[in-house]
């Protein structure tokens, strides 16, 4: 067993080192091959002066780059997949998360051969060379390629379409769906296969609208229909013959008469015969405005597929088959009793969703869809969009103090005396978005401290826990552009609005948000209670939906406690610069001190190698050894408490 | 099998438990004449099947609809004319199968707003004479009075503001003629009627005037209709109306006529997709579906837009 472990572990260290090697040498390679393309500026500038459209060949070396690209995209997935798994061998994660990165890992290799964006990209690209009648080899080949790709895709999913159509009924979508298919490719043995099926299920689906037995009309007929017709209903229940057809009829008569009841239960009868009366029947009684008990019936499906699920034999699908009498051994009964609970509960999930679109389908006609949220004394007000889109009208954006500093240059303390004491800093190019208090900027100052907000986000001295840096950037450039428009920027204090200790609590405790009570952060995190305390104040917290812009630290330190619901409690300080973090903490266990060096990142390695370093000094000796931390887990990581956020 | 005491009672209760289940569960016996049913569309079922949806409003509901789109209307018409065709008989041969078979085809064809066509069905049941002369002569002068109104003019009209007072012309009419038979079944076809102008003249007015004009007949529109089956189609037009002034405002300035100016453009946008979110708020999957997709292409409408502005 121990050998077969070390097995395991070696197999996963091999699959890290040679994962790390491959990914040296396609960083040297794609490097090198960047290099070269920046290392011929003429070309650059040939470009930039030339008016001509791309030529054919241009065409093709655009679309090789993209599929180039996009093939060097995929690799790098399945190589983390790879590593990921490996990884996990050799740290013998749980079953549970080596199952989820082996499928992970499964997926990526399924979707190689699947069509991407990029190729979409590069067919559009040459496409319009072809059919101007180009007759480059190289693109030629190229096209035909992706074009057959194409229509591979394309066949799959009609005859996909066209397949799941048959097998549910639905003749006419299946027959475009394979008629298509079979349009694109006519030769494939399985298209046709499926279009003789279709042909058999048409052949042998009966004629939707059969001809009306007008040969066999009877005198009785027309009396009925006339009084109906003529809404002489009492007289209609005196006419008819004893056959169903006239037997509706009389429900009909009996129904617009007033007297439902009776109608209801005729045509309950009614429906269940086969036909077009019994179809007719069940129709009306489907509908809730006709049958007030429609809404009543679900719920006694519901109770009705509960029974028939859960009384049927144990260990098999077959519904509603009495229990047999030897079965009715006490104990088979008591232990066969969760299982038949689980099956009926499974019964009624699936009879709820059928109920759930029955009725959606069916429901009464409702002619005031948003009058209360749009009407205003009989006229129409259309209330503020829900959806959201991003804006192109100049937005404010949120400076912290600190980044406001970064960005004001000389002029911060100046207009610092100015907004008082606050934490942050709205800047808006139109007053009316601000309010009242708020002062406006010179126009000199103001897009010099927009050019200084932008440098510092270029430069990484600023950014954003919200948005990206290429969102700010944006938002900035909007503002300017108003600026250069006319508009003046507008500046007004802002400080978290203060909350009781009680709001604050239950919004950290129960909501699970960060909570800021004199300066120190409490969160809840799943089962555990995180304080902290950072160095230099707490932490500028961003109001939802709005574009923030903090300060970046290099250096950050806080204290720290952690209460867990297993008791375990911890009080800890950590520092980090530049992505390594050291910290010291103090547990049940004894104290201990931690180290981690993210070697894979500073090396540029991270994309092909996500491991970091990982020391620990405590009573028990010094333990350490690497650590892998998803790409998209890296942000994260560096913001949880503690050093180890398992 | 069944011990004494307290273990025994216990199974006993469960066994009860689990056979009146099972009785409650049994389905009902099947009818035995089912096998009478006719398996075709007869008089009686087609005349039954009309007369149930005779009473529909088709004005405010969609119950004339069935569930997978076809027309009860439609179909009642189809079947007649079909059952007329096989008896092949002459209006003097007619018996009175022939004229309850006529008279329904008329009340389908009422039913369809294809008036002239029910006025005539309604003067051969007349000229027929028999129980159902008097109604349908009845019914011929209230179809008479709206294959007046119905349909385009018959005279040429050339210039614009003739159009427009033709069209507001015709939407008057058919108010006048709904409240005239107000609380009749005839109410809803006109009301039907005016709503349908209506809606022409949204789409006159985006065609021939401005597109703000047609937001304003839009929203009178979705005011005066609020109660209608089509609520939810006028709020997407409405919403399609505010996407494409929305989009002409980026129009100009991609053709440097005028500089972009977003807030007119964000109000607009703003104002589609509000309209569109209202007839998503619809229960019918169908309007939902569609306000749902909507939302969806302007919001990749405004994507593009958002990178050429600048």
């Amino acid at each position: 067993m121990l050998n077969k472990q070390e097995e395991v572990i070696r197999v996963g260290v091999w699959v890290v080192v040679v994962a790390a090697a491959v990914g040296l040498i396609v960083l040297l390679l794609a490097r090198s091959a960047r290099s070269q393309e920046l290392s011929q500026p003429e070309d650059l500038a040939r470009w930039l002066v030339s008016d001509t459209p791309p030529s054919a060949a241009e065409r093709l070396d655009e679309a090789e780059s993209l599929l180039r690209k996009d093939r060097r995209r995929r690799i790098t997935s399945i190589h983390l997949a790879v590593v990921e798994v490996a990884w996990q061998v050799f740290a013998q994660a749980s079953p549970g998360r080596l199952l989820k990165s082996g499928r992970n890992m499964l997926r990526q290799l399924r979707d190689w051969g699947r069509r991407s964006a990029a190729e979409e990209r590069a067919l559009d690209l040459i496409e319009a060379e072809v059919r101007a009648g180009s007759e480059d080899p190289g693109l030629l080949a190229l096209y035909t390629r992706l074009r057959e790709r194409e229509d591979r895709e394309r066949v799959k999913r009609c005859l996909e379409e066209g397949e799941r159509a048959l097998a549910r009924g639905d003749l006419r979508l299946a027959r475009r769906r394979l008629e298509r298919a079979h349009a694109i490719n006519p030769d494939s043995e399985r298209i046709q296969s499926a279009l003789q099926a279709l042909h058999a299920a048409l052949a042998a689906a009966p004629a939707t609208q059969a001809n009306p037995r007008t040969e066999e009309l009877e005198a009785w007929e027309a009396s009925l229909g006339a009084a109906l017709l003529l809404e002489r209903y009492d007289s209609a229940l005196d006419l008819g013959a004893p056959r169903p057809d006239a037997e509706l009829a009389q429900a009909v008569a009996q129904y617009l008469s007033g007297a439902s009841g009776p109608a209801l239960e005729a045509m309950q009868r009614l429906s269940e015969l086969r036909g077009p009366t019994g179809e007719l029947a069940r129709r009306w009684l489907r509908d809730p405005t006709r049958n007030p008990r429609a809404t009543a019936q679900p719920m006694k499906r519901l109770m009705r597929s509960f029974l028939e699920a859960g009384s049927g034999p144990v260990g098999s699908r077959e519904r509603g088959k009495p229990l047999r009498r030897g079965a009715m051994d006490s104990l088979d009964l008591a232990l066969s009793i969760p299982e038949r609970l689980s099956r009926g509960s499974r019964a009624v999930r699936s009879e709820l969703r059928n109920v759930a679109r029955r009725s959606l389908r069916l429901a009464p006609d409702r002619p005031y869809a948003g009058l209360p949220r749009a009407w205003e004394d009989g006229h129409l007000v259309l209330p503020a969009a829900r959806t959201r889109y991003t804006p192109i009208t100049a937005r404010p954006v949120l400076v912290s103090r600190a980044a406001f500093e970064v960005a004001a240059g000389e002029y911060a303390s100046v207009l610092a005396a100015d907004l008082g004491d606050s934490e942050a800093i709205w800047l808006a190019p139109q007053h009316a978005q601000l309010g009242p208090d708020m002062q406006e900027l010179p126009a000199d100052r103001a897009r010099a401290l927009l050019g200084g907000l932008a440098t510092g986000i270029e430069r990484r001295k600023l950014h954003s826990r919200s948005h990206g840096a290429a969102v700010v950037l944006e938002r900035i450039r909007r503002i300017d552009r108003a600026l250069h428009e006319g508009a003046g920027l507008a500046l007004k204090a802002w400080s978290n609005p203060k909350e009781s200790m009680g709001k604050a609590l239950k919004r950290s405790l129960v909501k699970g948000r960060t909570a800021t009570l004199a300066s120190v952060q409490v969160k809840r995190r799943k089962r555990a209670l995180n304080i902290e305390k950072s160095w230099r104040g707490p932490a500028f917290s961003c109001p939802k939906r709005t574009v923030c812009v903090d300060r970046t630290r290099s250096i950050g330190a806080s204290v720290y406690g952690r209460l867990d619901l297993s008791a375990d409690a911890r009080l800890g300080a950590r520092t980090s610069f530049l992505n390594a973090r050291l910290g010291f903490e103090l547990s049940r266990s004894g104290p201990q001190g931690t180290l981690v060096l993210p070697l894979a990142a500073w090396l540029g390695l991270s994309n092909w190698l996500p491991v970091e370093a990982y020391i620990e000094i405590g009573l028990g000796g010094i333990s350490g050894g690497p650590r892998f931390v998803r790409p998209q887990d890296r942000q994260h990581a560096s913001i949880l408490p503690g050093l180890n956020p398992s | 099998m069944f011990s004494t005491g307290p273990y025994g009672v216990a199974q006993l209760g469960v066994l009860l438990l689990l056979s009146g289940c099972q009785t409650l569960a049994s389905s009902p016996p099947r009818v035995p004449a089912a096998e009478l049913a006719p398996a075709a569309h007869t008089l009686t079922l087609i005349v039954s099947e009309l007369q149930m949806h005779l009473h529909d409003d088709t004005y405010r509901t969609t119950r004339a609809i069935t569930a997978d789109g076809r027309n009860v209307f439609a179909m009642a018409d189809w079947r007649i004319q079909r059952a007329q065709e096989l008896r092949a008989l002459k209006h003097e041969q007619w018996e009175n199968v022939d004229i309850v078979l006529e008279y329904a085809r008329a009340r389908a064809l009422e039913r369809l707003r294809r008036y002239t066509q029910a006025e005539r069905a309604y003067e051969a049941v007349a000229n027929a004479g028999s129980l159902l002369a008097e109604p349908a002569a009845a019914a011929a002068d209230v179809m008479r009075r709206f294959a007046r109104y119905a349909g385009g003019s018959t005279e040429p009209i050339s210039a614009a503001d003739d159009e427009l007072a033709f069209l507001n012309g015709r939407l008057e009419k058919w108010r006048d003629l709904a409240w005239d038979y107000r609380a009749t079944s005839y109410e809803v076809l006109a009301l039907e009627e005016a709503e349908a102008w209506e809606m022409l003249r949204v789409d006159w007015l985006k065609r021939n005037r401005s597109i703000s004009q047609a937001i304003g007949a839009c929203r009178r529109l979705v005011e005066r209709n609020h109660e209608s089956k089509l609520y939810a189609q006028h709020l997407i037009r409405l919403g399609d109306l505010y996407a494409d002034a929305a989009r002409r405002v980026h129009l100009v300035s991609r053709a440097k006529l005028a500089p972009f100016d977003a807030n007119r453009y964000e109000t607009l946008l703003d104002q589609a997709f509000s309209a569109y979110e209202l007839a998503g708020e619809e229960r019918k999957p169908g309007p939902r579906r569609e306000a749902q997709l909507k939302i969806e292409a302007l919001l990749a409408v405004h994507q593009g837009t958002f990178g050429h502005a600048q």
